[in-house]
């Protein structure tokens, strides 16, 4: 919010230089800058606009932060001597719930003058345009007392004498305004506005209508000066998505108290600056808000704050800052406070200790180390999981992108799981484009990407992502392996990958199960955690994505120490020609069928073509040398067991 | 012939050669078959006794000195010889290497630094209720205090419990944890969170987080200072200077914010650190919110405020990752640019 120091400091006259100004209310208040010329930047929390968002409340912090009197200008305080009663107008507040305070004053308008240059020049400091002085003063007596103030053209409001009458209503369905900025506001029911007889004036606490505007032939004013329900307010600007200077402070809970400075000062300028008189007034208040009654403990304040700031110090830091210091008979307490009625942020002893402490400075409190309970540390296994996991593909040369958590539905079956909930994706409600409008599935489009948008630049992609992928039935940490290579058969390169890694993880029952064209599940205990998909046809880029919560449920320390073979071992090369192309995988399968007593491992050599390869057969056993033609013997069985289900030669 | 002169004239000839060939012309030369040396000791016979009692020794020294010299020049010559057919000056064969992302780095730092000051390091969901994410930290519905956190919003859900939206700060783990545990205790929570708005180079849609969270019976804003310089310095050097301001946020009371100083001071700040005044023209640089838990969080966690009191903080880890990294773009950080990965 932009404020005028010069303004500012015709509330502090001894106001320290801008500069030190800004400084101090940083370390003490608000965040505030220096802006170019007369202006300040000063970022008002949520809970200060009721006291802040104004020059005299900030006139009231600077002098608390620097021990200087506040001065009030003529005519600034509480409205006093109105005429009321005349019966020129009436108003009727319809449902006490959405208004808790409306003051209005009828004031004639006697010469007709332009604003005067200080007064302009405040209003631009401050980014607010000059329009005509009406207007001009509603906004600069809002700038000084943070009440936002709407002035009506008496005579063009509908009726007449008593019969003038203001409603403060909820609009109906259809209901619709033209702004005092030519646009047609279309309101829904529930809408919080004020009208006449004839319809809408203005959206309540938001905008004024074009149909009652002040203008240069305007001989009466109607001024508003109220207090409107701060969630009504909040809930009408943003149905309209209208926010302006009034329906900001409005939404952040002014004090009703408020409305009464904002009248009484803005009465006082019109009379100065265009010789008005008041005609006539109104009051609608019917519950007087007042400040709170909080008790303070000086230890409490030390306990939290880890410094003790004497009672006296305290007592004089709150003073500073307008609240009255009461005796406590209950003995928690030293003292108790009353804080300003305007201040509406103070409600609990908390909330008197921070204003201690910020006055106090926190720069003043000393660090000091806690004492604390040893107990162990302990980290969530996933995050261990995920840290394994991770360190395990860097030291095997894969590198870790992190992708967007939104995607566009795949229009592919995108998970390997075959639970509907599973299936079904999480949809944004308000989603930031239409390629965002569902949170990811699966992490493979992101990795697909990556290896199309890095080819240009490398001959071999290894890549890998580990975060969360969502559906109806939860959220869960997936972890994605991309490898593309120009001269390698990807699919076997990220299958090793993954056997390595679960491996790592002391996971050993491993099963690679077809799944359809290119993909093949993961699966481990007969359960699928994952998938492999060769992602170009051609073998050259291949994904796997695992699910990283199954292996870390499926992960085990347990090692167990055992004897190294006393006895060699015999290997025997096969190599196979097939009539057929014939999947590796069947035919590892087959051989276990064979159940031969010594065989002890078998991969693949060397491979060619989908017909011929060879296998590397290695036989050992544990309580004795193993003959050659044992070996010969199991060799056999295993040919034997194949050739019931394929056709091929031995070369 | 002199036996001392030739053993010197020897010397020179032996330390003059560069090969093996030249080093055979000179043994041929100095203790070949025709050479003075040989000779000479073969004339030995012909001479006289008390001549040959005299010469004998030193003739059969020198050759032995001779000798010993060429062996070991021999030695030196092959072994350079040697050393010729491997060119230690060949570059080493490059070994694929893998590199993690730099938020998983500066994840892992922070975490590192937290764990080694007895904090335990929790995750927490990504998809939140709006009654995690904003009523149990004070954040009522209807309340411009929310504007604070732009928000996704998931579709379904009618009630605030049920209502369910993508978390933007980490936050409502401090009333999820708080409610399965009993303090005292300390945690840190890194993980990823959301804010609906438009993107630039220091703005995106998700980002990283850490929350931190500890509470005793007399945890204080004072604590607060050490635990965090103490995490500070050991991020930016250990002359790093800082300051806390006073800030809002509505689950914290007091609320402050934490600068780090670029420039000025003492001046002894890390170069990272001044690069970035550089660039920045400030003096300080805000790097956390945080403040002492507000005793209606303890409440909504089921603790009793009277008993227990603490703090929370959260920290951006993009923020910290720019500065230490020198990243100018926090969208850098979600392109799949394996030339930037690369780097790290």
């Amino acid at each position: 919010m932009k404020f005028s120091y010069s303004l500012i400091k015709e509330f502090v006259p001894q106001l320290p230089p801008k500069k030190k100004l800004v400084e101090e209310l940083n370390l003490k208040a608000f965040e505030a800058e220096v802006l170019a010329g007369d202006a300040l930047d000063i970022s008002l929390p949520a809970n200060r606009y009721a006291d802040a968002a104004s020059h005299w409340g900030i006139a009231k912090e600077a002098a608390a932060i620097f021990d200087l009197k506040v001065s009030l200008p003529a005519g600034f305080g509480r409205a006093v001597n109105l005429p009321s009663g005349n019966k020129l107008f009436s108003v009727k507040v319809e449902d006490p719930a959405l208004c808790l305070r409306y003051d209005a004053l009828l004031l004639s308008l006697e010469k007709k003058t332009a604003s005067p240059s200080w007064l302009k020049k405040y209003l631009e400091a401050c980014g607010l345009r000059p329009i005509n002085l009406i207007v001009d003063i509603m906004n600069y007596a809002m700038l000084e007392t943070g009440q936002p103030l709407h002035a009506f053209d008496y005579d063009k409001i509908a009726g007449d004498g008593r019969n003038k009458k203001i409603i403060i209503r909820r609009a109906k369905a259809g209901e619709r305004m033209e702004g005092l900025d030519g646009k047609t506001y279309n309101l829904s029911a529930g809408d919080l506005v004020i009208a006449d007889a004839e319809g809408i004036l203005a959206i309540a606490g938001i905008k004024g209508g074009k149909r009652a505007e002040v203008d240069s032939s305007t001989k009466k004013i109607f001024i508003e000066s109220a207090n409107f329900s701060a969630p009504e307010v909040y809930a009408t600007s943003k149905q309209l998505n209208l926010v302006t200077d009034a329906s900001a402070r409005f939404a952040r809970d002014l004090s009703p108290e408020l409305a009464e400075y904002g009248a009484a000062r803005a009465a006082y300028l019109v009379k100065e600056l265009s010789g008005g008189r008041v005609l006539d007034s109104f009051e609608y208040y019917p519950k007087a808000a007042k400040g709170e009654i909080i008790g303070f403990s000086v230890e409490k304040a030390a306990s939290v704050l880890g410094v003790s700031v004497k009672k006296n110090e305290s007592m004089a830091i709150l003073k500073k800052l307008g609240m009255a210091i009461l005796p406590s008979k209950n003995e928690r307490f030293d003292f108790l406070v009353q804080t300003p009625v305007l201040r509406r942020d103070l409600q609990t002893t908390e909330d008197l200790i921070e204003e201690v402490g910020r006055i106090y400075g926190y720069n003043n409190i000393p660090s000091r180390p806690p004492h604390i309970y040893l107990k162990p540390a302990e980290t969530d296994d996933i995050l261990v999981a995920k840290r394994r996991a991770r360190d395990f593909l860097r030291n095997l040369g894969f590198s870790e992108i992190y992708s967007y958590s939104f995607f566009d539905k795949p229009s592919s079956d995108w998970i390997w799981s075959s639970s509907p909930k599973e299936k079904t994706l999480l949809e944004i409600q308000n989603p930031i484009a239409s390629d965002k409008k569902y949170l990811r599935g699966e992490l493979t489009s992101y990795m697909l990407a990556a290896l199309q948008d890095n080819s240009r630049h490398f001959d071999e992609l290894p890549i890998f992502e580990v975060g969360k992928v969502f559906s109806a039935a939860g959220e869960r940490f997936h972890l994605a392996i991309g490898f593309g290579s120009k001269d390698k058969p990807a699919s076997a390169a990220l299958k090793g990958v993954v056997n390595q890694l679960l491996l790592s993880f002391g996971i050993t029952e491993i099963f690679f199960r077809p799944s359809g064209s290119g993909s093949t599940f993961i699966e481990i205990d007969h359960n699928v955690i994952g998938r492999v998909s060769v992602v170009d046809g051609k073998d050259q880029r291949a994904i796997a994505e695992l699910d990283l919560e199954e292996i870390k449920n499926a992960s085990s320390e347990e090692f167990e120490y055992r004897a190294l073979p006393k006895y060699p071992s015999i290997s025997r090369d096969l190599s196979l020609e097939f009539d057929n192309a014939v999947p590796v995988g069947d035919i590892l399968e087959e051989i276990n069928r064979a159940k031969v007593e010594h065989l002890w491992d078998v991969d693949v050599a060397d491979y060619y073509d989908q017909r011929r390869f060879t296998l590397r057969l290695v036989f050992q056993a544990w309580d004795k040398t193993l003959r050659d033609e044992e070996a010969e013997r199991e060799a056999a069985s295993i040919i034997n067991q194949l050739k019931r289900k394929f056709s091929f030669v031995i070369r | 012939m002199n036996p001392e002169t030739l053993k010197q004239e020897a010397y020179t000839d032996i330390e003059a050669c560069n090969n093996l060939q030249e080093l055979e012309a000179v043994r041929v030369k100095y203790v070949g078959r025709k050479s003075e040396l040989t000779l000479a000791l073969r004339g030995l016979k012909d001479l006289p006794l008390e001549e040959r009692r005299n010469a004998a020794p030193k003739l059969q020294q020198a050759r032995k000195e001779i000798e010993g010299m060429l062996a070991s020049k021999e030695k030196e010559l092959a072994s350079s010889k040697a050393e010729a057919k491997v060119d230690l000056t060949r570059p080493g064969t490059r070994h694929a290497f893998g590199h993690l992302h730099p938020l998983t780095l500066m994840e892992k730092e922070v975490v590192d630094i937290f764990t080694s000051m007895n904090f335990s390091v929790i995750d927490g969901p990504e998809v939140e209720t709006e009654h995690y994410n904003f009523d149990v930290l004070n954040i009522p519905a209807n309340h411009p205090a929310r504007e604070m956190w732009d928000t996704f919003w998931l579709k379904g859900g009618n009630d605030s419990r049920s209502r369910k939206l993508l978390r933007t700060h980490t936050s409502p783990m401090q009333v999820r944890y708080m409610e399965t545990h009993t303090p005292p205790l300390q945690i840190i929570v890194p993980g990823r969170v959301f804010r609906y708005e438009a993107t630039d180079a220091s703005h995106e849609i998700n980002f990283y987080q850490v929350e931190g969270l500890m509470v005793g019976r007399d945890v204080s804003l004072a604590n607060f200072k050490y635990v965090i310089e103490e995490f500070l310095k050991k991020m930016f050097g250990p002359k790093t200077e800082f300051r806390f301001r006073p800030s809002y946020f509505p689950f914290t009371e007091p609320s402050v914010e934490v600068d780090v100083r670029l420039v000025g001071g003492k001046g002894e700040q890390s170069e990272s650190l001044r690069a970035i005044a550089e660039s920045r023209k400030s003096e300080w640089l805000e790097v956390m919110g945080a403040g002492m838990v507000n005793p209606k969080v303890f409440e909504a966690a089921g603790y009793n405020p009277e008993e227990w009191q603490g703090f929370a903080f959260g920290v951006g880890l993009e923020r910290l990752a720019m500065l230490k990294y020198k990243i100018p773009d926090i969208r850098l950080f979600y392109s799949d640019d394996l030339r930037i990965i690369n780097q790290f």
